[in-house]
């Protein structure tokens, strides 16, 4: 490498390698805090929008009081069980606005029941009016479930590995495996799916609490020219044994969640960050004042504020990249290895794309980079204004 | 015209309130490769004149003119460019950067040579400067390798790298032995004479300030020629 004032900063940053590791580490530490809390925030709120947009449903009706079950079941990946009488289904029909809709019912196999899939979220669907999970279907196996047949969720199967075992066992009775549906970044990635032709013979066998003529919820399409707000109002009005929630009203507990925890990331990383300017400033200020003999010395050698003022900044610049660069791994590395832990992560599943992760990595490089730079920039600016030979008497 | 004319040039320092005249109203006239010395005991203001010439301490009064020009009316940024390619500066003190090879110090003051006075080649022009020093062989030691003298004269050679119409050195030969002493003035007077650099030297020692071609004693801030004997 030719001699520049880049070498001259990286051979600076190496002369007190523990100082220099120390704030390196602050950024680090900083630049992880904001990676970790936007993966977190991101990753939820991108998976909910996901799933509501994915539903194709404008409305949905469930039996009253399980608004949050149904939540749980469509955006999270909990299996939850609600039922209500499927005569609903012929007077929702009659709501004026209504253009389409479809039944679904929801099972959950006993963990330790012998031989079923244990804890499996298991959906029963009508295919003759289904068109919340036909259009994956299609395009995984092109053609309708045979009775007896079910197909697996992408993460059910990832979670389970049914797929290869070619059929599975639920409520007593044998599925076979036809295979498994795209990721559609929904709660219903992790449920088997059946057709509810097969419901007569799962309730036969008795391990399901389901009666007979009994459904979970109703997704409803609005006509074209009708609000589907005023919609789910009026089914709500006329049918008081459910509840009515309009599609872009998903999801509101969970945001609202999501927001205090978003305040409490802010604030954490708003403290970080005032931490790390701190300490940049404190330690950029004792860096000056060791090197105001050699500011001094260059400046009698004919260097000019410019280049006093750069050879700082690429040092700043050196350790801004390098604490978010390592910040941005440790960030990743939390953010993947604890979602697990975090029950929002968990249940919302879905993660991050390529192109939201490299925005996050974007925003740790300019973030840790700009602490660096206002935490110095006051030190630097002191170096610029001392005439030559007072720094090197300063000194 | 003369290279270098200081015109009346004082410089007072003012320590709390007290003001102490370092410099005071000094004029001299200097042409294009003169040799001169500057004598004077510690505290009588040689180093302060220096530096006011050097273009690193500004004046309280009067002008420094370096080939017609006012340095002191000059732009920070042009004052900071005949630093860089007017004057080469030697100091009393060791100024080697302690993070840079002996090479790497050399090649410092390439970065700031205004426009035509970099050294083309900069990297053989800093080992050629070392060889022409005898320090060829400590081309990668870094300062703290290096003796005293040595320090010197890598910082000597510093001073010619981007060729420098006038050499300014304070008390160079300061802590160095005889032998090194006399083979660095014999490098400055082959310098000045082969190269037509003018020549400054400060010191203390009144044989050295003997090889110079005009001698110039300071005394509590006036300055003064003296006439050989």
């Amino acid at each position: 490498m030719s001699f520049s004032l880049f070498r001259l900063a990286l051979k600076n940053l190496k002369r007190k390698s523990a100082r220099t590791g120390i704030l390196v580490l602050s950024i680090a530490l900083l630049v992880s805090i904001l990676v970790f809390g936007a993966s977190f925030i991101i990753s939820v709120s991108a998976s909910l929008k996901k799933s509501i947009n994915r539903l194709g449903a404008d409305v949905l009706v469930v039996p009253i009081g399980a608004r949050d079950f149904a939540e749980e079941v469509l955006l999270e990946t909990k299996a939850k069980t609600f039922y209500m009488d499927s005569s609903i289904i012929e007077r929702v029909r009659k709501v004026e606005g209504v253009a389409a809709m479809t039944p679904q019912v929801y099972l959950t196999t006993i963990m330790g029941v012998c031989c079923d899939v244990p804890e499996a979220k298991v959906v029963a669907f009508n295919q003759e009016t289904d068109f919340i999970v036909t259009p994956w279907l299609r395009k995984s196996i092109g053609r309708d479930l045979e009775m007896g047949e079910a197909i697996i969720g992408h993460e059910a199967n990832e979670n389970l590995g049914l797929l290869e075992m070619e059929k599975a066992t639920l409520f007593g009775s044998n599925f076979k495996i036809a295979g498994v549906l795209e990721k559609t970044d929904t709660g219903l990635d992790n449920a088997i799916f059946i057709s509810d032709k097969d419901l007569p013979e799962v309730m036969e066998k008795g391990r399901s609490p389901l009666k007979p003529d009994q459904i979970s919820l109703i997704f409803v399409k609005a006509k074209e020219g009708f609000d589907p707000r005023k919609v789910a109002r009026a089914i709500e009005g006329e049918i008081i044994e459910v509840d009515v929630t309009y599609r872009n009203d998903l999801g509101k507990g969970i945001l609202a969640t999501l927001k205090d925890i978003n305040r409490v990331f802010l604030l954490t990383i708003g403290l970080s960050l005032l931490l790390s300017i701190f300490l940049t400033w404190t330690i950029f200020s004792a860096i000056v004042n060791e090197r105001m003999k050699e500011v001094g010395i260059m400046r009698a050698i004919g260097a000019k504020n410019r280049h006093i003022v750069k050879a700082f900044v690429l040092e700043v610049l050196v350790l801004g990249l390098a604490g978010s660069l390592a910040g941005i791994i440790l960030g990743t590395y939390l953010s993947l290895s604890l979602s697990r832990i975090f029950t929002l992560l968990r249940d919302m599943g879905a993660g991050l794309t390529p192109f939201e992760r490299a925005e996050i990595g974007l925003m740790g490089i300019l973030v840790g980079t700009a602490v660096c730079v206002l935490g110095a920039l006051a030190p630097i600016l002191r170096v610029k204004q001392t005439e030559p030979l007072n720094a090197i008497k300063e000194a | 015209m003369p290279q270098i004319v200081i015109d009346n040039t004082s410089k007072v320092f003012k320590i709390e309130e007290t003001e102490i005249s370092a410099v005071k109203d000094v004029n001299l006239s200097l042409d294009k490769g003169e040799f001169i010395s500057i004598v004077g005991h510690s505290g009588s203001g040689k180093t302060t004149l220096l530096s006011i010439i050097g273009g690193i301490l500004k004046p309280s009064s009067g002008k420094v003119r370096f080939n017609g020009t006012d340095i002191y009316g000059l732009p920070e940024d042009e004052l900071a460019e005949y630093r860089a390619g007017s004057i080469g500066y030697v100091f009393q003190f060791a100024s080697l950067l302690p993070v840079l090879t002996a090479k790497e110090n050399l090649l410092l003051p390439t970065l700031f040579a205004p426009n035509g006075k970099k050294p083309g080649t900069p990297e053989k022009t800093a080992g050629e400067y070392l060889d022409l020093v005898g320090l060829k062989d400590k081309i990668n030691a870094y300062p703290h390798q290096l003796s005293g003298g040595q320090q010197r004269r890598v910082a000597i050679a510093r001073a010619l790298m981007n060729s420098p119409e006038a050499l300014l050195a304070d008390e160079p030969t300061g802590d160095l032995d005889e032998e090194t002493e006399s083979q660095v003035m014999d490098f400055f007077g082959k310098v000045n004479r082969d190269m037509g650099l003018t020549f400054i030297l400060v010191t203390h020692s009144t044989e050295l300030a003997k090889t110079a071609g005009r001698r110039f004693r300071m005394t509590n801030g006036r300055f003064q020629e003296e006439k050989p004997a």
